[in-house]
């Protein structure tokens, strides 16, 4: 009995906290029947009855700021009927949800709220449309009325209580697929330069970059390692992932190659190797999604209509400084100009006298770095879990076949423009089709540029 | 042409991949080669593993509970019950699929689970095709009601078609007008959606967003921006852990916890810590509806059991499926399911109210018809298999970020 009272007491109080604009104090505990009116905007004077069968419970006339209550006797269904002879002229009562609600059942101890919305004759059916400009515009207009008579009114939050132009969106969701877009690049430069230089194509790739948000995980957040921050965590994650692409390759990948295993076989060790790391992640840190305990919660920056969190803002500009890097090292330095020609052709690069083992060492040193570096991005960004990277795959592929297999400068375009794709599609399509019209551009690309964006065309025979 | 050819190979490849993956994990099938032909053998497929395996915990040391309880009161029909058989729903339905094969071709009686509503549509017609009684605490998809699983499907957790209207009903008492309403797309986040959202309209709100998102979607901003440019002034997330990146996301965007609404999927007592580890009380105010009852001794009497377990989601609606299957096989004097199963509703609509096996069982054995009142609320299951009555909680977070039972509902449809 004692434990009913308190959590009375507590929904009570939360209620209370809760609902500035619809609870009276003086009434704890009762039955009400309450409403604000306040469609298209608040509205004094307009008289509401409620019934209980035939007989009349009690009438209420709306306040200043539109609200009203009536005390009910207790528990039970009742007839709530809006008089439409008081709505003032400008005004007629909305069709949805109509002057008459039936069958309301009121809970014990519940203060059920009833909603009555006007219109201005002629804009009748604005309550149920979604234009974008029309609720904007009725926002903007109730918004002064609520803040003198509701001072915590429920409709106080910037930037929500209108809906967002269709411009603000485009360049919202442009900005979310180039962050997207980027991630996905760094992530799959590393796939594009692996399968140009030993022609296999790496499953285990989606694995490394959860490997890499893992490790990240484990140095920031993890008891063991006292809370390293988490910039020399990712530091750290990012070496582990090299270690990790450079031992596949001597380990695994090289005795491989030497014992003349086809290709084929290869692919099908890779998922191997992807499905043991996955679940070897998923044994270690368990199948939640786990977040960095840094960077979260950031207040946003507005820039203009468009704002974006500091978080954010960082990885765009990080992914885009060391994608700027990995292509001046492809342009200017030895090794890059080594891992691009093997990439091209491998066979005349090493007749040429390139040490091939040693370069494709090198490149999977550099893909294993770069995905763990995707990784803990993704993972800042969105969360971390043990199938981020698996999931991530399909658009990784994508965006490498998009721009061209085996370069690198195409994973980055691809990258770019699988992510925009994805984002700005939501602008139309629902979000569960997100992916598929990522891959939806990726078959249209084909079909007219088989070779991929930045593919060279392959010669014949 | 390498790289023409690689490109065929990647299609065939990830084909395989995916199958591959299907068949990693799974759960290891337990002894139980008791020996006695008559025992009544159970099995579950909960999920060890994947998506939903925070689901998994409370749910098996709920069943693992009630056969104790079952064997510490003399098993059924005088037989002690086996250890009960495991299977791994995984949240794929390949392998709960295999799963539920294993089960049946070890014989079993009944199957609790599966945990998701859309793991259970993909083994339904398996189990209950081959004449084994299927009972789960946790499946809440409105689709179920009316398959067509020969009487043979049970459960004990509400119909969203009674949890929507309360969770509209607490959106709307709260003051708002205007609600977003983002939902993964499945079996589950489809009909609570879909249930929440009409009961938002009779009640005259305005849903001025009604969006799905892929439940395996690593990006959520898209969602979040969605409901940022609705004019929305409060969002019903429709949600497993994934809700917490839009949670965060629309605490970002300028919306406060007090306007977020969720349901038994986010229930989750570290909510808080999980939206931000260093101050949990960033989501104080933020509110869901998710069935559950007031019922501390048995949370008690569960936490003795398994001093481990944190959750308690589900944990008594699983717990009263296995009760009410022993029950109905003592009723039935068998342990066949294809005669016990005509048991199953009377014994939860009978004329003597009684609590716990030890108490029904006696009642029984005295020629009783007996009205089980489960640790999930009074039962009485209907035709279809479904509870009438059930009880939710409203939860709520507080300044500290401590989850709260506010309020307890009980809805009759």
């Amino acid at each position: 009995m004692r434990r009913r009272l308190v959590t009375v007491l507590l929904a009570v109080i939360t209620a209370i906290l809760v609902i500035p604009a619809g609870a009276v104090a003086d009434d704890q505990g009762g039955e009400t029947l309450n409403g604000q009116i306040r469609k298209p905007e608040t509205v004094e004077g307009i008289d509401i009855t409620v019934y209980q069968g035939s007989e009349e419970i009690g009438t209420a006339t709306t306040g200043p700021d539109g609200e009203w209550e009536v005390e009910v006797p207790g528990p039970g269904a009742y007839r709530v009927v809006l008089d439409q002879e008081s709505v003032p002229d400008e005004y007629v009562v909305s069709e949805r949800p109509g002057p008459e609600h039936d069958e309301v059942q009121v809970r014990e101890g519940q203060q059920r709220t009833v909603i009555f919305n006007l219109a201005r004759p002629g804009e009748e059916e604005g309550g149920s449309s979604a234009s974008p400009s029309e609720p904007a515009q009725e926002a903007a207009e109730e918004e002064p009325a609520q803040g003198e008579g509701t001072p915590e009114g429920v409709t106080t939050a910037p930037g929500v209580s209108s809906a967002t132009p269709f411009g603000t969106k485009v360049v919202q969701l442009t900005v979310a697929g180039i962050s997207f877009g980027l991630v996905i690049a760094i992530s799959a430069i590393g796939l594009s330069l692996i399968f140009g230089t030993t022609r296999m194509i790496n499953f285990a790739h989606g694995d490394m970059v959860t490997f890499g948000a893992m490790m990240a995980l484990l140095f920031s957040t993890g008891a063991t390692f006292n809370d390293v921050p988490l910039v020399v965590a990712a530091l750290i994650a990012v070496v582990l992932g090299a270690l990790l692409g450079i031992g596949l390759e001597r380990f695994l990948w090289r005795p491989l190659r030497r014992r003349n295993v086809a290709l084929i076989q290869m692919f099908i060790v890779s998922i191997g190797v992807a499905l043991i790391l996955r679940h070897l992640l998923l044994v270690g840190f368990g199948g939640n999604r786990e977040r960095y305990d840094e960077y979260q919660l950031q207040e946003m920056i507005r820039l203009g209509p468009v704002g974006v969190t500091p978080r954010e803002l960082t990885i765009i500009c990080l992914s885009v400084l060391v994608l700027v890097a990995v292509a001046a090292m492809l342009q200017f330095t030895r090794i890059g100009k080594a891992m691009r020609a093997v990439a091209d052709n491998r066979d005349l690069a090493e007749s040429s006298g390139i040490d091939v083992d040693r370069v494709t060492l090198y490149v999977w040193g550099l893909g294993g770095g770069l995905s763990a570096l995707g990784g803990v991005f993704y993972g800042l960004s969105q969360s971390v879990y043990w199938q981020m990277g698996f999931h991530l795959l399909l658009l990784m592929f994508a965006a490498v076949i998009l721009g061209g297999l085996g370069t690198a400068y195409g994973a980055m375009v691809g990258g770019l423009v699988i992510g925009l794709v994805a984002q700005l599609s939501t602008l139309w399509f629902p979000s569960e089709l997100m992916n598929a019209w990522a891959l939806a551009i990726m078959i249209v690309v084909l079909l007219v540029r088989p070779q991929g964006i930045l593919g060279r065309r392959e010669r014949v025979g | 042409m390498p790289s023409k050819k690689a490109l065929g190979l990647t299609a065939a490849v990830a084909a395989l991949a995916l199958g591959l993956s299907a068949c990693g994990g799974g759960g290891e099938s337990g002894g139980g080669e008791g020996g006695e032909a008559d025992a009544l053998r159970f099995g579950y497929i909960f999920p060890e593993t994947g998506d939903l395996s925070h689901l998994g915990p409370p749910q098996i040391s709920a069943a693992k509970y009630a056969l104790h309880e079952i064997n510490e009161a003399g098993g059924v029909l005088g037989q002690e019950v086996p250890e009960i058989l495991t299977g791994d729903e995984a949240n794929d339905a390949a392998q709960a699929n295999d799963a539920a094969d294993r089960l049946l071709g070890q014989d079993v009686d009944a199957v609790l689970g599966a945990a998701a509503s859309g793991m259970t549509m993909a083994v339904i017609d398996r189990i209950t095709g081959a004449e084994v009684v299927q009972c789960s605490g946790s499946n809440t998809s409105p689709d179920l009601s009316t398959y067509e699983d020969g009487g043979y499907y049970f459960r004990t957790a509400p119909s969203d078609l009674l949890q929507g209207p309360i969770l509209g009903q607490k959106v709307v008492d709260d003051g708002h007008q205007s609600v977003a309403v983002v939902y993964r797309a499945d079996d589950y986040g489809q009909g609570l959606a879909e249930a929440t959202a009409t009961a938002l309209e009779e009640n005259g709100a305005e849903v001025v967003l009604n969006e799905g998102y892929d439940p395996n979607s690593t990006n959520f901003t898209s969602v979040v921006q969605q409901v940022a440019g609705s004019g929305a002034d409060a969002a019903v997330l429709v949600s497993f852990e994934e809700g917490v990146q839009i949670i965060t996301g629309l605490i970002e965007e300028g919306f406060s916890p007090e306007q977020m609404y969720s349901a038994d999927g986010l229930n989750n007592e570290g909510l808080g810590e999980l939206v931000n580890a260093d101050d949990p009380g960033a989501i104080a105010g933020f509110q869901g509806t998710a069935p559950g009852v007031d019922n501390e001794q048995f949370t008690t009497a569960l936490t003795e059991f398994d001093s481990e377990l944190e959750v308690f989601q589900y944990a008594p609606q699983v717990y009263d499926c296995a009760i009410v299957i022993a029950l109905a096989a003592e009723a039935a004097e068998s342990t066949d399911p294809t005669v016990f199963v005509e048991q199953m509703t009377a014994v939860t609509q009978g004329d003597t109210q009684c609590s716990g096996f030890a108490e029904c069982r006696d009642l029984l054995a005295e020629g009783q018809s007996i009205d089980y009142q489960g640790a999930s609320g009074p039962l009485d299951f209907d035709e279809n298999g479904d509870v009438t009555v059930a009880s939710f909680m409203i939860y709520g977070f507080d300044e500290e970020g401590t989850h709260q039972a506010l309020e307890y509902v009980e809805s009759k449809p």
